[in-house]
């Protein structure tokens, strides 16, 4: 299996040398290959989030490498880092992060905006999105119009618009019912197929014993206490 | 002192884009001295954010240099009614001569400026920041060349009195007059259009060998003969090109073109002239970035960018300035006093 | 393309947000139009300036005593005429009438000076002894026309009856609103004005270069005589409004700080609504200078737009409602000018410096506002 994300000893530290230091993240150091379904797993403030940020090229870290694709993202100029992320990550948030008072189909796009796609292409690409998804029919509504497994869909058709190899979902059930969890899970399963690498942090065990997972890795205090492989 | 709005909207306006330069000098400062890319620091971070800042804010001066030049030049052809005499921006100009050096110092910012965001440009091509210490440091020259445009400016409106009799492109423009301006247009018609054309088809000959060899003399030489080009287009401007355009002996103001009654052909003429310069200078100079190896292969897809445009806007400009001396019906060899 | 796509998402956000920007908007609008109505008015005074002088003569000498303009003996004409270089000499009949029945000043004036070619709204000059022709204003004010009579009350108190004969208009309303024109005879009895004195004599020289040294010798000749030539006048006139203008320039100077502040409150407070947009925007791929390309669109946009309204504003208060609100402030002007409409006008340089004048200030108390907000961390977004 060829090796996608590789982290060697990332530490994260918040407001170094000042009173309310704070090392959210210690040694953590994994390898998560093409195709894999990743669980982060843990109570809240281990960490889950900030190692997503850190491999999702949202932050550098205080010290460790980390590559994304063979590359060293650790030490990269913002813009580079950006570059990165729009060309290879989706994101799905935990509270979803859409524009409330635009419409579904620009919140799908937004991604593409400051990239050099065509009008044209983008939207045809969204269609094709929101149909996979069976909410095209929502195409024009405002997003504050929609429901909340609505929601959800419009997020992960924003994280898919730039064909990402990786996704990755922070507590992408927190604000869902299980029947809406459980559809989730299978459109994950959808974008697992598409031969997508997911990696998703939780502490909702409907997500972290379902058959689709490769791998759960356990955190405590910002380091990896354990993993399991079902 | 005239209390023109125009010279108040060019003197406050300079004013704002220096007091930003000062302030994006100070950051330059800071970032200069604690800059450190190998450290993971949040104050790094904070670093870098701001040089965000300070190019943001040269982009902007860089925009207001270029239309304050236009607004310099228009605003010279408005108050040109003031002085006895004057009948075009020259006049004003003359009225008090302080006024070439605020002119020639717009020009060099101008250059100065643009030359600086491409300096950024190439900086952010990089993933390792190779520029950052040399640019900031850079930045603290330009800061100055806006504090002396500003300076030369404000002494050029402030001597100015409506009083002043003053000379114009006509009757003192010519050989008898004094200052850089008279001399240029008193200088022979006949070995200008020579020395022009010369230097023209010298600078586009400098491509080819930057075109096809890396030897790096070739782009300092590309450099030198843009330098050279650009001079002396500015004085066949004055010495004969406008002669052509206004189908006059006797009128030889570089700013009329800008006019409607010569269908506005300053401006694509212009445009030209500077931005051909622009690239022509941009290889020479940057040669030294070919050494940092995180920019060489960037630079030398730049570079012939730049070569090819510096030829393009060049050509282009030549092409602007002969077609009314080959197909205009103004012929110079009418006025056979005017050739020599 | 990606500019493009840019500056639409711009427009839209701006749309979003019209109320607040509308705010902004207006405030910025007022600003310019402030702005634009004092250069507007000063430039539309000095085309009019410049057409009342367009026509005047090259040279006009008056004569000076204890300081003041006196009439002027007719024989310095004669000596005038014999100075090498001048080419005619014309004495002058003119005179101020103050209307008490309307309270307004007219200009009364000998019927073959040569004027400005008047543009006959109705009937003809006046050709004969007890007739006139009018300006618009005068026909406006007393409401008459042609047939109709003018009564004018001369030096010796006694009421001169003219019968109207023609009503004119010329290019520039402020030449001809106030005209009464008079046969030459008429003129010099209904002032008084003795036989062998005039009010002013015009003088034309065959090279308008030698203007000057034909003024000195004048001068030189007659020490008690005022030679003023036109490009003095004109460049009088053009010093006093610059001086005018300059003024008003401070005052409106004082508005736009007091916008700059608004503009740098407004973009420094922004809402929590608009920092979490651009969280998200940062965390789906926007890089930082794709957000201050974004905020540059905004300003643009809005600059644009104030601009735009602010200088409909001007046009329609200066032009169309005779820049009432700044009449008290100028009043030095209305002491100079009848009532009179000015002729609209739009001038590129103008607009040029207007702009100049107001869109760096806020851009640059909005650049490190704009800089701030885009630099947000893409990492917000994911702790909401
Ligand atoms: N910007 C920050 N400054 C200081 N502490 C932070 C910051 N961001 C997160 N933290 C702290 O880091 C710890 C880990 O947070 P997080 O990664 O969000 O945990 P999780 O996602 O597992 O709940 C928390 O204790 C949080 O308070
Ligand atoms: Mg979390």
């Amino acid at each position: 299996m060829e090796c996608l994300i590789q982290t060697e000893n990332v530490s994260k530290t918040y407001n170094a040398r000042r009173p309310d230091e704070f090392r959210a993240l210690e040694d953590i150091s994994l390898r998560i290959g093409q195709g894999e379904v990743v669980v982060l797993k843990g109570p809240s403030g281990s960490g889950k989030t900030t190692l997503l940020s850190l491999i999702g090229c949202m932050s550098r870290p205080t010290a460790g490498s980390i590559l994304v694709a063979g590359k060293n993202v650790a030490k990269l100029p913002e813009r580079f880092l950006t570059r990165t992320r729009q060309r290879t990550f989706g994101f799905i948030f935990q509270q979803f992060n859409l524009l409330r008072d635009i419409t579904v189909m620009e919140n799908v796009l937004l991604p593409l905006y400051p990239r050099e796609t065509r009008i044209g292409e983008m939207q045809e690409r969204g269609r094709t999105l929101l149909v996979q998804l069976g909410i095209e029919s929502k195409q024009h509504s405002k997003v504050y119009q929609l429901s909340g497994g609505e929601q959800q869909r419009v997020a992960i058709a924003r994280a898919l618009i730039n064909d990402p190899e990786i996704v990755i979902a922070d507590e992408p059930t927190a604000h869902l019912d299980s029947k809406l969890s459980v559809d989730l899970l299978g459109i994950l399963d959808n974008i697992n197929r598409m031969g997508k690498t997911i990696l998703i942090a939780t502490h909702d065990p409907l997500v972290y014993e379902h058959p689709l997972i490769t791998r759960t890795i356990s955190m405590r205090d910002g380091r990896i206490e354990g993993v399991s492989t079902p | 002192m005239i209390l023109h709005p125009g010279i108040l909207a060019l003197t406050c306006g300079t004013a704002l884009v220096l007091l930003m330069m000062i302030y994006a000098s100070a950051l330059a400062v800071k970032i200069v001295l604690r800059w450190d890319f190998s450290s993971s620091s949040e104050e790094q971070l904070v670093l870098e954010r701001k040089s965000y800042l300070v190019s943001t804010i040269v982009n902007y001066a860089l925009g207001f240099e270029v239309l304050s030049l236009f607004l310099f030049i228009f605003t010279l052809d408005e108050i040109h009614s003031l002085f006895v005499g004057a009948m075009c921006a020259t006049g004003s100009l003359n009225a008090n001569p302080i006024g070439w050096y605020a002119l020639y110092a717009k020009i060099v910012a101008f250059f100065a400026a643009a030359l600086w965001i491409a300096l950024n440009y190439l900086d952010g091509k990089a993933e390792d920041f190779p520029l950052v210490k040399t640019k900031f440091r850079w930045l603290l020259l330009l800061t100055p060349l806006i504090g002396l445009e500003l300076y030369l400016q404000v002494a050029y409106f402030l001597g100015l009195h409506p009083e002043i009799i003053t000379s114009c492109c006509g009757s003192l423009f010519s050989s008898a007059g004094n200052g850089i301006a008279a001399e240029l247009a008193g200088l022979p018609a006949k070995s200008m259009m020579v020395a022009f054309y010369a230097a023209g088809v010298l600078f586009l000959l400098g491509a080819l060998p930057c075109l096809r060899r890396p030897s790096a003399s070739f782009r300092y030489l590309f450099t030198l003969l843009a330098a050279l080009f650009f001079t002396l287009a500015i004085a066949a401007i004055v010495s004969f090109i406008s002669l052509y355009i206004y189908e006059l002996p006797t009128h030889h103001c570089p700013f009329d073109i800008f006019q409607k009654n010569y269908h506005f052909i300053g401006y694509p003429l212009y445009l030209c002239l500077f931005g051909g310069t622009l690239f022509g200078l941009m290889p020479g100079l940057f040669q030294g970035i070919k050494r940092i190896p995180s920019l060489k292969q960037e630079m030398e897809r730049m570079e012939k960018k730049w070569v090819l445009l510096a030829v393009l806007l060049i050509s282009s400009f030549i092409l602007i300035v002969s077609w009314p001396i080959l197909f205009g019906h103004f012929k110079l060899a009418d006025y056979p006093s005017f050739i020599f | 393309m990606r500019h493009l796509k840019i500056l639409e998402y711009a427009l839209s956000s701006l749309w979003r947000r019209k109320y607040k920007n509308m705010a902004i908007i207006l405030v910025y609008a007022f600003t310019i139009a402030v702005l634009a109505s004092i250069l507007f008015l000063t430039h539309a005074l000095k085309t009019e300036a410049s057409f009342l002088l367009a026509e005047a003569p090259e040279l006009v000498v008056q004569r000076v005593s204890a300081g003041r303009h006196e009439l002027i003996p007719l024989e310095y004409g004669d000596r005038i005429r014999k100075i090498p270089g001048v080419a005619e000499v014309h004495p002058r009949f003119w005179g101020y009438y103050y209307d008490a029945l309307v309270e307004a000043n007219y200009t009364l004036l000998e019927a073959n000076a040569d004027h400005t070619p008047l543009e006959m709204l109705d009937g003809h000059l006046p050709a004969a002894p007890g007739e006139c022709a009018i300006g618009s204003g005068v026909a406006a004010v007393r409401k008459i026309g042609p047939g109709d009579d003018l009564i004018l009350v001369d030096s010796t108190n006694m009421g001169i009856v003219f019968e109207v004969t023609g009503v004119f208009r010329s290019p520039s309303d402020l030449l001809t609103n106030d005209l009464v024109i008079l046969d030459r005879a008429d003129l010099i009895e209904f002032f008084g004005t003795p036989p062998d004195l005039a009010t002013d004599i015009s003088v034309r020289v065959n090279n308008p270069k030698e203007i000057n040294t034909i003024a000195e010798k004048i001068k030189r000749q007659m020490p008690d005589s005022r030679p003023i030539s036109r490009s003095e006048i004109l460049r009088t006139y053009a010093a006093v409004f610059n001086w005018r203008s300059g003024m008003m320039l401070s005052v409106f100077a004082a508005a736009l700080v007091a916008f700059c502040i608004l503009a740098w409150d407004k973009a420094t407070g922004i809402s929590a609504e608009e920092k979490r947009e651009i969280g998200i925007l940062k965390a789906v791929g926007w890089e930082t200078s794709d957000i201050l390309e974004l905020k540059f669109w905004e300003g643009m946009a809005v600059s644009l737009t104030s601009l735009l309204l602010g200088l409909l504003a001007a046009y329609v208060h200066v032009f169309f409602l005779g820049a009432t609100v700044l009449t008290p402030v100028i009043k030095g002007w209305s002491v100079l000018f009848p009532t009179f409409r000015l002729i609209p006008f739009i001038d590129p340089y103008q607009i040029l410096v207007i702009g100049f004048l107001t869109v760096p200030p806020y851009v640059a108390s909005t650049v490190i506002p704009s800089w701030k907000a885009a630099i947000t961390d893409p990492e917000t977004a994911m702790r909401g």
